[in-house]
């Protein structure tokens, strides 16, 4: 089922977290809301749970409003399966009643809780308590839990934080696999740009309570609306330059750039879309270079006097010191930021 | 669109139960306080005027003088014990540090009992020197010293526990910076556990206003005592109510003024948690100083349980012990009675006070005044709590007067503010994620609450019951005026038996109630050294 959040806001005090927030999520989508702490991702995920109730606008899942225009459903109503931050599980229950919570009472026995711990791979470990459990296990009886009523939607938040960062990647897989094979409308929140951008079918950038883009993983990190969106998806350079027919001209080269205004415009350009040659007139020296095992990021000096960050691929290395020539990248594309 | 009206109208609606069974606990508790109140403030000139001519200058002068020296005393022991104990290489001070907690659990008029009779007229004392006569034991000098005796241990518990948390580099700084010894110790560490010496002699104060056993047994003349006796004979209903009120007034000044003193809050300490060891070498001044602390524990524990012991011997051949057994088990019936009923008028209390807290970081309003009133038996000393009951049942409620069920009232009063505290603390532990899971999960607000919090503050529940059951068991004013028509406790018995002159007849029921009291103590003692002292 589909999760609509209509033009959502929430303030504690004088702080707005939520300031009228607006995004949806299609069935069986997977979209994480991206932003800082403090941006109010997890506010809007508490709203959409029930568990605050919004100043103004509405949450509608499903097609019925379950906050705002008057309504009010409790969250134990919605429908909807929270796997929290600490994972929140039952410690005075075992696995299988922990699974077992959510659902009406005659079928707390029946089938419905091992199928989903099957569907966790975690039927071994049923009559297990959850101090017993590593993190990952955990995790996944969270999921386990949150999916055994079958709810319209079921809510992440921050849902890999509090695991080691070896676990993160494998898991991180395993997770959206299992929501793929629950067909589950899942609504994740995260400030880890990474976990976003390789897990989720969509995007969506939150900052100072607002969605500021939301779109494919690679559309918004290829074409980020602002600069801080750009900023926060990795790491970026922003260059000025003077918008032309099919490009912008900036000082280290001309950049591809549909619609590109005419006059002073800046051009947000990924350290992976620029090259570094040898074989011409260095206009840069390296000033550090940072090697990260399959890539390697070079912060230059450019005669210009800024800084430029280039990141490539290790298979061949530039020494700090070592004066070379960066241009544009044979595809790279910039984005216009403000 | 909602207004903020209307958002708190909804918020209103949906702990609309939990503050009507709230609201009802704080109206019982605070029964007593109102009565009191009200009807001393319509006592009429007169009557006032004839008390505060008559009586009450001198009963303020018995009453605060004897709070102030009761104090000052148990300050110094008990920070004295617990430094001794925690920060020297006294000999044997980790069972120095068990022990010297224990006398908590002799009730200031079982030792009353004791002292009366050694240090009595015509007492062993006496008969050890034997001289003809020692100056008296009873007035002002007996109550103090039995009461320091006996309280000195709530200062010892909070101090020692105060200076195991304290990280002694903060002592070891001082003195690097050129601070002294002594002037280290004393600057450091005194001004660094000075929350937990106020707050223990908050407890000692609080315990002296309220004390009825030790002080009538020693003969001292203190509101309290007054107030019983009015209670015994010519009852003046509104005299009575003006001097519970002048006391009522002594407790919540005091309350007041502990509430100031930690104003600060506590010290904020990095580290956090058990601090590490740090020994101070007393050289050969630790044989005085473990004299010093022997003979404590010799007048505090070991001459009363000796004492006691020698008359059970002698006693249990004469007496039906039959008879002891069915005091002591009403004795349980009551406390058992008043331990389950407290836990369970706690919960919405707490629930409403630690829910409100986690939400918002303070409860509202609403929440803080029926928490005060839950509470209010504080600052109710027993004879306070049984007269308003009287009062009010012979007048509205006759037939509760006289029955089993208004003395667990009573209790319940009392000791409500013990099982409050308790089921708060486990409910802060229960992260207010689990709630939110179980309604994520379709159970509504008393489902999640039954189904997941309940079960999970369990232990501080059981731990809730023992305390109250503890302090209960040992309960005598109260007792004494409300118990029903021959409904005799271990405290009444002790209490009868030595006002009328047979300590040695007292020595079976005191020794039960101890040993009551004393097991479970070592047991929470040696788990866990230090830390809060168990409310007795």
């Amino acid at each position: 089922m589909s999760v609509r959040v209509e033009e959502l806001s929430k303030a504690f005090g004088s702080t707005r977290a939520v300031a009228s927030a607006s995004l949806r999520v299609e069935p069986g989508e997977l979209l994480a809301v991206l932003g800082p702490s403090g941006c109010g991702k997890t506010t809007l995920l508490r709203l959409i749970a029930g568990f605050e109730r919004p100043d103004e606008g509405a949450v509608v899942v499903g097609g019925s409003v379950v906050a705002g225009h008057g309504h009010w459903t409790p969250p134990e109503r919605r429908r909807i399966g929270m796997v929290f931050q600490d994972y929140a599980l039952f410690p005075h229950l075992s696995v299988e009643a922990n699974v077992a919570f959510g659902l009406p009472r005659r079928e707390r026995r029946g089938p419905r809780p091992r199928e989903t711990l099957e569907l966790v791979g975690l039927e071994h470990k049923a009559a297990r308590f959850p101090h017993e459990l590593s993190g990952g296990e955990r995790q996944r009886v969270a999921l386990a839990r949150a999916l055994a009523p079958a709810p319209a939607v079921v809510l992440l938040d921050e849902p890999f934080s509090s695991l080691d960062a070896s676990l993160r990647g494998a898991l991180r897989r395993e997770v959206e696999l299992i929501l793929r094979d629950a067909g589950a409308t899942a609504l994740l929140v995260t400030h880890d740009q990474e976990e976003a951008l390789s897990l989720v079918d969509r995007l969506a950038v939150m900052r100072e309570g607002r969605i500021v883009q939301i779109g494919a993983p690679e559309h918004v990190y290829a074409q980020p609306a602002d600069r801080f969106t750009a900023s926060f998806l990795g790491d970026v350079n922003v260059l000025s330059g003077v918008g032309r027919d099919g490009g912008v001209e900036t000082e280290l080269g001309t950049f591809d750039v549909r619609g590109a205004p005419r006059g002073l415009v800046h051009l947000a350009v990924r350290p992976e879309q620029l090259e570094l040659r040898t074989d011409r007139d260095a206009n840069s020296e390296v000033v550090e270079r940072e090697f990260r095992g399959h890539d390697v990021l070079y912060r230059l000096r450019h005669e210009g006097g800024r800084t430029v960050l280039v990141q490539l691929p290790s298979l061949e290395l530039y020494e700090v010191g070592q004066r070379v020539y960066v241009r544009p990248a044979r595809t790279a594309v910039g984005a216009l930021v403000d | 669109m909602s207004t903020r009206r209307q958002r708190a109208a909804r918020a209103r609606e949906a702990r609309a139960p939990l503050l009507v069974s709230a609201g009802a606990v704080a109206l019982l508790c605070s029964l007593p306080l109102l009565y009191v109140l009200v009807r001393a403030a319509g006592a009429g000139a007169g009557t006032w005027a004839a008390l505060l001519d008559r009586r009450v200058p001198g009963l303020l002068v018995n009453t605060i003088g004897l709070a102030l020296v009761v104090v000052a005393a148990t300050l110094a022991i008990g920070a004295g014990l617990a430094y001794l104990v925690v920060r020297t290489d006294l000999p044997a001070r980790r069972a120095l540090s068990v022990l010297c907690a224990l006398p908590l659990a002799i009730p200031p008029y079982v030792g009353a009992v004791v002292y009366a009779d050694v240090l009595g007229p015509r007492g062993a004392l006496r008969d050890a020197l034997g001289v003809e006569e020692l100056p008296s034991i009873f007035g002002f000098a007996g109550a103090a010293f039995v009461l320091v005796l006996f309280t000195y241990p709530y200062v010892f518990l909070l101090a020692s526990g105060a200076l195991r948390a304290l990280d002694p580099s903060l002592e070891e700084a001082a003195r690097g910076l050129g601070r002294g010894g002594i002037v280290a110790l004393a600057l450091t560490t005194l001004r660094m556990t000075a929350p937990a010496l106020g707050g223990g002699s908050l407890l000692v104060g609080l315990y002296v206003l309220s004390d009825f056993g030790a002080v009538s047994l020693m003969r001292f003349d203190t509101f309290t005592t007054v107030i019983y006796e009015e209670l015994g004979g010519r009852f003046d209903p509104a005299g009575a109510a003006a001097l519970s009120s002048v006391l009522v007034a002594l407790t919540l000044l005091l309350l007041g003024a502990g509430r100031w003193l930690r104003r600060g809050g506590g010290y904020a300490q990095a580290g956090g948690g058990r601090a590490r060891e740090s020994v101070r070498e007393l050289g050969l001044a630790r044989w005085p100083l473990l004299a010093g602390v022997c003979a404590v524990l010799g007048a505090a524990l070991v001459l009363p349980l000796v004492r006691l012991g020698s008359w059970s011997v002698a006693t249990f051949g004469e007496e039906d012990l039959a008879e002891y057994g069915g005091w002591a088990a009403n004795s349980l019936l009551v406390s058992t009675l008043a331990a389950g009923a407290a836990v369970i008028m706690a919960l919405p209390v707490a629930v409403l006070l630690a829910g409100e807290r986690a939400r918002a970081g303070v409860p509202d309003r609403t929440a803080r005044v029926l928490g005060w009133l839950a509470q209010a038996g504080y600052a109710l000393p027993g004879v306070i709590v049984a007269l308003a009951l009287v009062a009010i049942t012979t007048r509205f409620v006759e037939p509760l007067y006289g029955t089993l069920a208004l003395l667990v009232a009573a209790f319940v009063i009392r000791f409500l503010p013990q099982a409050i505290q308790g089921e708060q603390a486990g409910l802060t532990l229960v992260a207010a994620s689990l709630g939110e899971a179980a309604r994520g999960l379709g159970a509504g607000r008393a489902a999640a609450f039954a189904r997941v919090v309940l079960p999970l503050l369990r232990p501080s529940v059981a731990v809730s019951f023992a305390v109250v059951f503890l302090t209960a068991v040992k309960e005598l004013p109260a007792t004494l005026v409300l118990r029903p028509l021959g409904f005799d406790t271990l405290p009444v018995r002790v209490w009868t038996e030595a006002r009328n002159g047979l300590s040695a007849d007292a020595g079976p029921a005191a020794l039960m109630l101890v040993l009551v009291s004393i097991v479970p103590l070592y047991v929470l003692l040696s788990r866990r050294s230090g830390g809060e002292p168990p409310p007795l």
